[in-house]
């Protein structure tokens, strides 16, 4: 049985009221989570891989489904002429370069609309991410409190300054629960935050921040959502590495802004984004990540491992 | 060629459309994730071949989701799960009504659990947001909430009952009699 289903709760679920609750409840939880936008690209490319007979639309469907939706697509289709087909083609360009496995470390900070829970309103932090393969996210709240967030692939860790660091998969996008809900899901992947604004977004480029750099901006096309209203992101313009992305919200649910500044491009070893770098031995961890066939420390156990690297920056 | 595409192109926003939907139907009837998945993409497949049969006079939504609902059933036979179609129907009638209410998208209907959510006590609110929206297992939120394990399902289920009754103060559901 998933471990996410309703299986795990020994209360049933019998009306149906209560089961559209959980149902209603699961399709926004997938939604903010981003799961559901990689069930319909597998759905999507599912209907392209399948036999398709007998699958023509009439004519009459084909140009009346809705008014709503035909104003929609020729939104969709303007965004193909003139300065967005090269606006589109920069942000595949900088998703290649995002994508390479360079060791890359950014300052980040996250503003609240209003107070959270311990009453601050910012978050601030040191963000490290090699390409589409890991990163790590470093934050303080308060004087007394740190979390401590990596991802290696499609696994992602957890720790705050006691406690078990928990393991668990990634499935695409981040899980965690407080204290760590102060942090960003988008500052586990800045591949994940390029990918999202390919679509639903308006792209258009930015007057130039300096001489050397560029801007792009993507302007959500269904603002007030869980994805950002709209992101604005700065590039090198010969390589295309970014040195700032800024996502701006307006949705009560969701921060004012969250801003990342590029630092540093470095190397660090390889095995660094592990949380066993992070922490010491004594530390118990959780891991509830499906075992891996390729790595034999991949068992669901909760086990401790020797601190092979100091935890430390790369500064 | 063209018209192929142009097909698809609104298939594909009609789906979009109409996800969030689906997949509450789905989660409100199978007690497996992975067949949530499957069905889901299943149900695009088959509304894609019989997009023929689709009266463009009538909502998608309820053709959309009637196509899942037989996969669900079939789903049911073949792993021998109980589920009455009398079940599934009433399900349905109140996805319909969520679907019902105002809002360009589903996450737009989806306000008024939002709302409800907020006005939670708070020890309720957090056990459903780190259950659904964080998506941790019983476990993980347990140890997160510095609950028992006991303790959280039991947040969760009167957490699940006053958000059901808020959306129906609401409009959403039906109040319960």
């Amino acid at each position: 049985m998933d471990s996410d289903s309703t299986g795990d709760f020994s209360d049933p679920i019998p009306t149906a009221d209560d089961r559209v609750v959980h149902g209603l409840l699961t399709a926004w939880g997938d939604h903010w989570s981003g799961r559901d936008a990689e069930r319909l690209a597998r759905a999507f490319a599912a209907i392209d891989g399948a036999s398709l007979g007998g699958r023509r639309w009439p004519l009459a469907a084909r140009v009346a489904a809705s008014f709503a939706l035909a104003a929609s697509l020729l939104v969709a289709l303007s965004a193909f002429v003139g300065d967005r087909v090269s606006a589109a083609q920069t942000l595949a360009w900088l998703e290649k370069v995002a994508a390479e496995p360079i060791d890359r470390r950014y300052r980040f900070a996250i503003k609240f609309r209003k107070p959270r829970p311990l009453g601050h309103t910012e978050v601030t932090g040191e963000f490290f991410v090699r390409g589409s393969e890991a990163s790590l996210q470093r934050f303080r709240i308060g004087d007394d409190r740190e979390v401590t967030i990596g991802r290696v692939r499609d696994r992602v860790w957890i720790m705050g300054m006691r406690g078990p660091v928990i393991v668990r998969d990634r499935e695409d996008t981040p899980r965690w629960g407080p204290p760590a809900d102060d942090a960003a899901p988008e500052l586990l992947s800045v591949s994940a935050v390029l990918s999202k604004v390919k679509t639903g977004y308006q792209l258009e480029f930015g007057d130039s921040p300096n001489a050397r750099s560029r801007r792009l901006v993507a302007t959500s096309e269904t603002p007030g959502g869980e994805r950002a209203d709209s992101a604005t992101l700065d590039y090198d313009e010969a390589t295309g590495s970014l040195l700032a992305i800024e996502l701006r919200w307006s949705s009560e649910e969701r921060p004012l802004l969250m801003r990342l500044d590029w630092e540093e491009s470095t190397a660090l070893p390889p095995d660094w984004y592990e949380n066993h770098n992070h922490h010491g031995p004594d530390r118990p961890v959780i891991d509830r990540s499906t075992p891996r066939p390729d790595a034999e420390d991949a068992g669901p156990t909760s086990q401790n491992r020797p601190n092979r690297v100091p935890a430390q920056g790369c500064s | 060629m063209q018209h192929d595409a142009d097909a698809r192109r609104l298939f594909e926003a009609l789906v979009r459309e109409h996800a969030g939907s689906l997949t509450a139907l789905l989660v409100a009837t199978l007690d497996d994730r992975h067949a949530v998945d499957d069905l889901f993409q299943e149900t695009c497949i088959v509304a894609w071949r019989k997009l023929h049969t689709f009266d463009q006079s009538r909502p998608f939504g309820p053709w959309f989701r009637g196509i899942a609902r037989n996969l669900v059933l079939a789903h049911a036979r073949r792993t021998r799960t109980v589920l009455l179609s009398d079940q599934l129907d009433a399900v349905e009638q109140r996805v319909q009504e969520v679907e019902r209410r105002p809002g360009d998208t589903f996450e737009d209907k989806l306000e008024a659990l939002r709302a409800c959510l907020d006005r939670l006590p708070d020890k309720y609110r957090a056990a459903l947001e780190t259950k659904y929206l964080h998506g941790l297992s019983l476990e993980e939120s347990a140890a997160r909430l510095e609950v028992t394990f006991e303790g959280l399902k039991k947040r969760l289920l009167r957490g699940r009952t006053l958000l059901r009754e808020c959306l129906a103060s609401r409009g959403m559901l039906p109040k319960s009699g």
